[in-house]
């Protein structure tokens, strides 16, 4: 009896050693939907017949995401890469390697072969990051594949604050000092709040929450005044009119709320906003690069992935190589002369 | 109310929801009692699969998951004295010496029926006042969190062992690790040197699980060394623990479920917080406080009631407001935006057979629990009766395995390996580690929400008596920390004069980290 039970325990324990590697894999196994998605490359020789060109030939790609899993980032990824994966006949995997304000992700995936294989996914957080001093990359270590998102700041207060106008919050926060509630410390939030308070002479008390759940609950319990945000995290809040939106920070109206005015019509020039996109090591092959891209476009135009990203919230935007990568160089340029507000 | 809970129960009953129910439970249950893998990593990872089913399926499915590895932690923490989620360390204090006395299905059983109690329980409250107690979820600035954390702080002085200076000692140890990382408010780099790993702070996962994962390792080699035949753990006992007990716990259980549900309603609290009061609230009012720590089922039910009613908690503030109560509840608010179903008070006018659905996925997934936990753990209890010295090995490739799939990043498994070498200083000169991890995992809360709250009382200390919530809580706590070192003392001034009287703090002298059955 008792040798039963010991064997049964090991049983137990290696059964349990199963199912954690099961779990690992099952990370992989979530994402291949395609039916050859064996990883060994047996399946190379079936795209040899087709037209297809030899890259990716069968082979995992990987999305690094430097931020935690459940996160907008991640999520976004995780929509793609399913669809990648059917667009360029492999399997598309998301890797989470989240930590030190994304600077170890990005050090990661950066600092993989430049074959394709391993793509970084980019956000605003990456130029930040070479501008803090903390990187051990560059602007020039990475190459642009393409942006697919675009999230503009908007800027809300809270319905306590009795403000209803973006002309009135202006004036009211020259005057006197408004509490403005931030994901966090450096946050394209919070830059963007430091960028505004520079250009029009704007003060602000900064409260840094932990994330920007956090963050939109302090403003609709009336805990603080004012913040920038974006539409996904802060929807069901203004829906119930508990945080007030008063003016988007883009070059157009949103779909989602029509009637939330730009800063340019009031007289503001101020756009500035999250931007997600991919990018790969410097050195990756220039077809490699394109026949991403390709994919990427495609990709964004697919049905289920448009209607994703709208339900939850996340602005379809996509550019190309090229226009990503200017969009990146502007951004650190206009960053580099800002960044001294975070110094203070 | 009943039309509506009628509808929700029409769209749940299909054999594929049902089927999903019952894989979510499983999956959730085996995730939780893994060391280093949580619930919230594999809800993450349901997230993007959930989208291809119906919203009813999906969320019962993920609802399924919250529920059970909750559950799930509290295993690994009675069978092998290490907390699977950090929301079960306080279930360690109690469950692992249950364990070691040949009590390991009794403790089991407590945890099985006390999760499902915190469950259920916290299911009714989310059915009947979600609309009632969402308001008061908001009223909680960064002042009231401060409170919170200092509350959940003060139960130092109670888990701290027999020595209030080495106690403390451990505290502001946590209190130091705390510290590490990024300055919340002005974005200083804190004891980093210059290292990008812990910009973000210490892992909490992976600082936990070197506490107790690595000094069973070194404490069974000490054995070893020395000597003595390494003793496989007594039989252990039947999981049904029986009604008499059931009937004794009751009232543990419900002070826990409420205790939990109010945590897991107050957004951003965590569900930790909630196992640290249910625990200490529990001691205190005890009879007899010292049998805590050595074994008392009360130490195992207060906890696994909790934060298992941080569940249903968790997702008041959720679906009444669309503000998520936790980082799950946070997932769970992606899955039903990626459904494309908005939460708030439209919810309810526009979807309430969903709304429904996923109330009554609380009740099912809690009910699904008991057989399933009884069931499995009927087999799961004998992976004691392996040596000690076999089990070591087993144990650590789980943990660093554990701990490297967070977010594969080495870095983790080398602070597993510090904070288990630091353990076993502790070990050594039995200082407890229960106080160093109540102030690691509170510690950055109440730092962050005490700056916050000066900030929007613009320097001024004020909030701490001019808000009411704040200040009640404060008192709380402030007689929370004093009243166990009094006792204390005056115990110590009565047997001074009676020193004949052997009272039963001195039969439990070790302290309770000294779990050695020899």
């Amino acid at each position: 009896m008792k040798q039963f039970k010991r064997l049964l325990a090991v049983l137990l324990a290696v059964s349990m050693i199963f199912a954690l590697a099961a779990c690992n894999s099952g990370k992989d196994d979530d994402q291949s939907k395609t039916p050859d998605s064996s990883q060994d490359g047996t399946s190379g020789d079936k795209n040899n017949d087709s037209q297809a060109p030899a890259w990716p030939d069968g082979k995992t790609v990987t999305i690094v995401v430097p931020f935690k899993v459940g996160g907008n980032v991640d999520l976004c990824c995780r929509i793609i890469a399913d669809e990648l994966g059917k667009v360029l006949d492999t399997n598309v995997v998301v890797e989470n390697k989240e930590g030190g304000g994304a600077i170890i992700g990005q050090t990661y995936a950066l600092s993989q072969a430049p074959d394709g294989y391993t793509i970084l996914a980019q956000t605003s957080s990456f130029v930040t990051n070479i501008l803090s001093g903390d990187t051990e990359f560059g602007m020039e270590d990475s190459i642009a594949i393409g942006q697919y998102c675009f999230d503009p700041e908007i800027v809300v207060v809270s319905a306590d604050s009795g403000i209803t106008t973006i002309e009135q919050f202006m004036e009211k926060a020259k005057s006197e000092t408004l509490t403005n509630s931030t994901p966090g410390f450096s946050t394209s939030h919070h830059i963007a709040s430091l960028i505004l308070a520079d250009a029009h002479g704007l003060n602000f008390d900064y409260l840094h929450t932990d994330g920007s759940a956090e963050q939109t609950v302090q403003l609709a319990g009336g805990h603080a005044q004012c913040g920038l945000t974006t539409y996904g995290g802060a929807a069901t809040l203004i829906e119930q009119g508990k945080i007030v939106p008063l003016a988007i920070c883009a070059a157009e109206r949103s779909a989602t709320l029509p009637d939330v005015p730009t800063m340019a019509e009031s007289g503001y020039d101020f756009v500035y906003g999250a931007w997600r996109g991919f990018g790969v090591p410097a050195g990756t092959p220039d077809e490699v690069v394109q026949i991403l891209s390709d994919a990427l476009k495609t990709v964004m135009e697919t049905d289920s992935v448009v209607k994703a990203f709208e339900d939850s919230g996340f602005p379809v935007a996509y550019l190309s190589a090229a226009d990503f990568q200017q969009m990146m160089n502007d951004d650190y340029e206009n960053m580099s002369k800002v960044y001294h507000l975070l110094e203070q | 109310m009943l039309g509506n809970i009628m509808a929700g129960l029409g769209a749940l009953m299909n054999f594929n929801t049902l089927l999903f129910l019952f894989i979510g439970t499983l999956v959730g249950l085996i995730i939780g009692a893994l060391p280093g893998l949580t619930g919230n990593m594999a809800i993450a990872l349901m997230v993007p699969v959930t989208f291809t089913m119906d919203p009813v399926t999906a969320l019962a499915f993920l609802t399924s998951i919250y529920c059970s590895s909750i559950f799930g932690g509290s295993i690994s923490a009675i069978l092998l004295g290490i907390p699977g989620t950090i929301s079960s360390f306080a279930t360690t204090l109690d469950g692992y010496p249950m364990a070691k006395k040949g009590q390991a299905g009794t403790a089991l059983g407590v945890s099985t029926l006390s999760s499902v109690f915190g469950g259920l329980f916290s299911a009714v409250v989310l059915m009947c006042l979600t609309v009632v107690l969402a308001e008061f979820a908001l009223t909680f600035g960064p002042a009231e969190y401060f409170a919170v954390a200092v509350l959940g702080l003060s139960c130092i002085a109670s888990i701290g062992g027999k020595s209030l200076t080495k106690g403390l000692l451990s505290g502001f140890i946590g209190l130091f690790f705390a510290c590490v990382g990024m300055d919340p408010q002005t974005g200083v780099k804190r004891y980093t040197f210059g290292s990008v790993n812990l910009l973000g702070g210490i892992t909490m996962v992976a600082a936990l699980i070197g506490l107790f994962g690595v000094i069973s390792v070194l404490k069974s080699a000490e054995k070893g060394s020395s000597g003595k035949d390494t003793e496989a753990m007594p039989e252990v006992d039947n999981v049904w623990i029986g009604w008499k007990m059931c009937k004794k716990l009751l009232p543990t259980w419900l002070r826990g479920s409420i205790i939990g549900t109010i945590v897991g309603i107050i957004p951003g609290a965590g569900t930790n917080v909630a196992t640290f009061l249910a625990y200490d609230v529990e001691k205190k009012i005890s009879k007899d406080p010292d049998s805590f720590g050595q074994g008392d089922p009360k130490g195992v039910a207060a906890p696994e009631s909790a934060n298992n009613g941080v569940t249903g908690g968790s997702m008041v503030p959720l679906l009444a407001l669309g503000v998520p109560g936790n980082a799950t509840s946070a997932l769970f608010l992606g899955a039903l935006m990626l459904q494309g179903l908005s939460v708030g008070p439209v919810l309810f006018t526009d979807h309430a057979d969903i709304a429904y659905a996923i109330f009554l996925a609380f009740f099912i997934a809690n009910l699904l629990m008991w057989p399933l936990g009884l069931f499995l753990l009927r087999y799961m209890k004998t992976i004691l009766s392996v040596p000690e010295s076999l089990l070591g090995g087993i144990i650590l490739a789980f943990c660093v395995t554990g701990v490297y799939s967070i977010s594969s990043n080495p870095f983790d498994v080398a602070v597993v390996i510090f904070f288990g070498l630091l353990g076993y200083v502790f070990y050594k000169f039995d200082i407890p580690t229960a106080p160093l991890i109540v102030c690691l995992v509170l510690g950055s809360m109440a730092e962050s929400n005490l700056r916050q709250a000066l900030v929007a009382s613009k320097g001024s200390l004020n909030f701490m008596w001019t808000r009411p919530i704040t200040l009640v809580v404060l008192l709380i706590s402030v007689v929370s920390f004093f009243v166990p070192i009094i006792s204390k003392a005056m115990k110590a001034a009565r047997k001074r004069r009676s020193p004949d009287v052997v009272t039963a703090g001195d039969i439990a002298e070790s302290s309770t980290e000294e779990m050695d059955d020899d």
